[in-house]
């Protein structure tokens, strides 16, 4: 008796595929009988069910706007060490047709922790302001990530980082086809644990890019990034020194519907006198079920993004290859990475899954990895997929074994259908470790669900349990468990509690060796916190669309005054008349009249070339519109453009 | 061909949509976002479902939304039409609603409560009918001047299996049709059972050309008492629908209902 759901649970559907016309509607006929009148639970007296949007504010009178303001207060208490935080975070959004989206952000924290103290962040940012000629620019002043290329930033296998920066950013982009960027100011780190903040590093970085596309298929970019006596550490790792560096990114990327590779240079200059080099090169390519993806890399040691680290002292390569049809998916791929210098060996690295659906409801998979090299270890797992009367349900068998241990995991997990706004995934965990002679047998628990408590009242839960017995005990704790309750419109307040304890080993997992610098959270050991936070959100506006234009494109105006050139010297003369009450059509869709003295307007008009044509009707005679009465023209963003337009009498 | 009626549907949705996006642009107007988008409930006879069915209202005004219940038809063309009167056989009478009229604030969310009780007596069977949700009626203006009555609707249909229906679908003809535009293959599924039922299932094959491809039957709903075509539309990788040479041979396991399959093992030629 459960609500029928998609695969992906989602069933949410905006229809507007049936709508009846009165007219429509009465062809049930008039002989039709009278329409039924439903039976009301209860008498019609049930008590609505019916929630506010999380968003306070109802007006929609302006441009789009929204403020949201939260004060938190939380306790973290880490290895028996506790710290106390406020904070205060201010965000606010000014949506312009004009001058693009306006958004400011605002966070005070204060703590007493020796490690992160307190501190302050402030951003303004300038987003999609529309220029002429097809140019869009996004500004910031404040605090922000460096800006960066496309190229740049949409790496395969490494990540370019960007930099926390105190200052200035610009980038401009012209119709995908032209990206220049630049950005100056102080470098620095984000702290805090829930309120993020600025904390500086000292001296000064600057950034520039150019991006250029030559055509659908090729592209250009080259990004630079310099830093001058930078710390490499606060609080206790201030002592460290300061940094100063060059780094130089230059790549050209190539890209169809179905194949795209792209070549990757980086060189940075380290205040030492110290070069370094890295190259890498991506590819990938679809043939009509497979989709192949390989490259190779050479990255020398200490190599750096103004004062950021990249993966360095490796070279190698790899291939990855994905099969998938609606029955079969089969992926499968090799890694090969050795340092570049010192000492350490070459590591190879093998990666395979299979997964075959034997019916809708049930499939079949499994995977192996297999790491050789300075550490040799591999793993093992295989599954079952099945759909159930309550859901969906797995049982899965993980098996991983390096030098140090041996381990192996049964689990059990059933993703329920408990209704609408509800949902609920539950696993059971049996586990057995041997390691360095002693063993263990281990069990465990886990939950993850939402569950409305009625009204606005939600409670989010994610919580694990496993213990182990015998040679070697553990107890191993996750639990995050969050209650939201929204008592008023735009008002949600929010109470979290994380708790993390492990007093056993890590289990193994065997991954790729290729470093890729992407950002992790790092889950702490033993952590217990407690966070408190009222949070108030408003909107309002409406985004507005200009004449033949797009929502965001900017837009310029057209004036003008349709006159009656008495001279025919098609110039409006001092005591020419205008031309009153005629309507005047702006590409062919939209019209406005002129008043008494001839003039009208188009205030908000798409950039771009527009046609305005007279309408002649109401034109006095014996004049009349010269040749077919249209007019081309241009209109700028921002600009108004002044268009004259002249009549002549009939001779 | 479409029917009168059908046509004024369509149009109806074309302008209701149309109608729908720019007054979404002026602040006004049906913007009713519903999840899900179909109920399939079952019950024993002389018990009760209750279900829920989230209405949201995705403008910023408050807006107030006119359910009830309609029957419904599915024609040939897998079209839907709605009937406000009561069908002959209708089990409407055994639904009742929260009530008739909700008023939604801007960007909230009603949980809108429904419930069917088949008597004790009830043999076993399928009630099937739709919740229809309806918006305000508007003016829309129309080329010429006119002014024309619109209003949005939202249809969600709901099957409840009375005791122990089921669907009981055979093939009782093959051959070539057309889906999007493209000759498929088509199967000629007749429901000799008591509730309606869907196929899915893998099928493969092999066409005039030596391409292996993938066949995915229509999940097109088939009541019970009706013969419907059901296309096999061909791929080669998932979610690309490609085309034929015949003949073909299609091959693989049907399912549909609880854990019923059927093989096909069939050539289809042009």
């Amino acid at each position: 008796m459960s609500p029928c759901v998609t695969a992906s649970h989602l069933c949410l559907l905006l229809v507007c595929a049936l709508a009846l016309t009165r007219a429509a509607a009465q062809d049930n006929g008039p002989d039709a009988a009278p329409d039924y009148q439903d039976r009301l639970i209860d008498d019609g007296k049930l008590a609505p069910d019916v929630s506010q949007d999380m968003y306070g504010g109802n007006n929609p009178e302006g441009w789009p706007r929204a403020f949201r303001a939260q004060l938190s207060a939380g306790r973290v208490t880490r290895n028996d060490a506790a710290t106390n935080e406020t904070g205060l975070v201010l965000g606010g959004m000014l949506d312009t047709p004009n001058y693009g989206a306006f958004t400011i952000d605002a966070n005070f924290r204060a703590s007493n922790s020796d490690a992160y103290g307190s501190g302050t962040l402030f951003t303004l940012s300038q987003r999609a302001l529309p220029m002429n000629g097809g140019w869009f620019g996004n500004n910031a002043l404040g605090v922000f990530n460096t800006p960066s290329t496309d190229l740049a930033r949409q790496q395969y296998r490494f990540y370019m980082p960007t930099i926390p920066t105190l200052g200035a950013a610009t980038e401009w982009r012209r119709n995908g086809d032209l990206q220049l960027n630049a950005s100056v100011g102080e470098p620095g780190l984000y702290t805090g644990i829930f309120v993020p903040t600025f904390e500086s590093l000292g001296g000064r970085v600057a950034t520039g890019g150019l991006q250029y596309r030559f055509s659908n298929e090729w592209a250009a970019a080259a990004q630079v990034a310099a830093v001058n006596d930078v710390a490499l550490g606060t609080g206790p790792s201030a002592s460290l020194g300061t940094t100063s560096a060059r780094s130089l990114y230059a790549g050209t990327g190539w890209g169809t519907a179905n194949a795209r590779a792209q070549l990757n240079f980086v060189d940075s200059a380290i205040e030492d006198g110290s070069n370094q080099t890295g190259v890498w090169f991506d590819a990938g390519g679809r043939t009509e079920r497979v989709y192949h993806s390989f490259g190779a890399f050479y990255l020398s040691p200490n190599l750096v993004w103004g004062n950021q680290p990249l993966p360095s002292n490796i070279e190698g390569a790899y291939y990855r290859a994905d099969f998938q049809t609606r029955r079969w998916m089969i992926d499968g791929g090799l890694d090969y990475v050795a340092p570049v210098s010192g000492p350490g060996s070459a590591t190879l690295y093998a990666v395979g899954n299979v997964r075959y659906q034997y019916l809708t409801g049930l499939g079949i998979g499994g995977g192996a990895n297999v790491l050789e090299g300075a550490t040799n270890a591999w793993s093992a797992f295989g599954y079952v997929d099945y759909a159930n009367p309550w859901g969906i349900g797995r049982a899965q068998i993980n098996y991983a074994t390096d030098s140090q241990q041996d381990s192996t995991q049964l689990t059990i997990d059933q993703s329920w259908n408990p209704g609408a706004g509800t949902n609920l995934s539950t696993s059971l965990l049996l586990g057995h470790l041997d390691s360095g002679g002693a063993s263990a047998n281990s069990v465990g628990v886990a939950v993850f669900g939402t569950l409305p408590l009625g009204g606005r009242l939600t409670l989010s839960a994610n919580a694990r349990w496993t213990k182990a017995f015998g040679d070697l005990p553990s107890e191993n704790v996750l639990a995050n468990l969050a209650l939201n309750w929204g008592f008023a419109p735009g008002w949600m307040a929010s109470l979290n509690y994380y708790e993390s304890r492990n007093t056993g080993q890590i289990p193994l997992v065997v991954t790729s060796p290729i470093p890729t610098l992407t950002p992790v959270f790092v889950q702490q050991l033993n952590d217990r916190t407690v966070f408190l936070a009222l949070r108030y959100e408003w909107r309002g506006g409406t985004p507005s669309v200009p004449l033949s234009g797009a929502a965001g494109g900017g837009f310029g105006s057209i004036a003008g005054v349709l006159y009656l050139d008495a001279n025919d010297n098609s110039r409006l003369d001092a005591g020419e008349q205008g031309a009153a009450n005629v309507t005047i059509v702006l590409d062919g869709r939209f019209s406005a009249r002129t008043d008494a003295q001839g003039r009208f307007e188009f205030p908000a008009v798409g950039p771009g070339e527009h046609v305005i044509a007279v309408v002649p009707d109401n034109l006095p005679l014996p004049w009349s519109v010269a040749g077919d009465g249209r007019v081309n023209v241009q209109v700028r963003v921002r600009d108004q453009t002044q268009v004259d337009i002249p009549v002549r009498q009939l001779r | 061909m479409l029917s009168a009626i059908q046509y004024r549907l369509i149009a109806g949705a074309i302008a209701a949509c149309a109608w729908a996006f720019s007054a979404h642009a002026q602040a006004q107007g049906f913007a009713a976002v519903v999840s899900p988008p179909r109920f399939e409930l079952s019950v024993k006879p002389g018990s009760r479902v209750r279900e829920v069915v989230e209405i949201s209202n995705a403008s910023p005004q408050s807006a107030t939304y006119h359910v009830r219940t309609g029957d419904w038809t599915l024609g040939a063309d897998a079209g839907v039409t709605f009937l406000d009167r009561l069908a002959a056989g209708s089990c409407r009478p055994w639904v009742a609603i929260e009530r008739r009229d909700i008023v939604v604030p801007g960007g909230g969310r009603y949980r809108y409560r429904f419930e069917v009780t088949p008597p004790a007596d009830a043999s076993a069977g399928e009630c099937r009918f739709a919740l229809l949700i309806e918006g305000d009626e508007q003016m829309v203006k129309a080329p010429g001047g006119l002014n024309i009555p619109v209003s949005g609707r939202i249809g969600v249909i709901v099957y409840v299996t009375i005791g122990s229906a089921a669907p009981d679908l055979q093939i009782v003809g093959t051959g070539i049709g057309e889906a999007n535009g493209r000759p498929v293959p088509v199967l000629q599924i007749r429901n000799a059972g008591n509730a309606h039922g869907r196929l899915t299932g893998f099928l493969s094959g092999v066409d005039a050309t030596g391409r292996t491809l993938e066949f995915t039957p229509s999940t097109l709903p088939i009541l019970p008492d009706e013969t419907r075509q059901i296309p096999l539309v061909a791929s080669t990788a998932p979610d690309t629908p490609t085309d034929i040479s015949y003949p073909v041979r299609v091959r693989g396991t049907l399912e549909w209902g609880a854990g019923k399959r059927t093989e096909l093992d069939q050539v289809f030629a042009r």
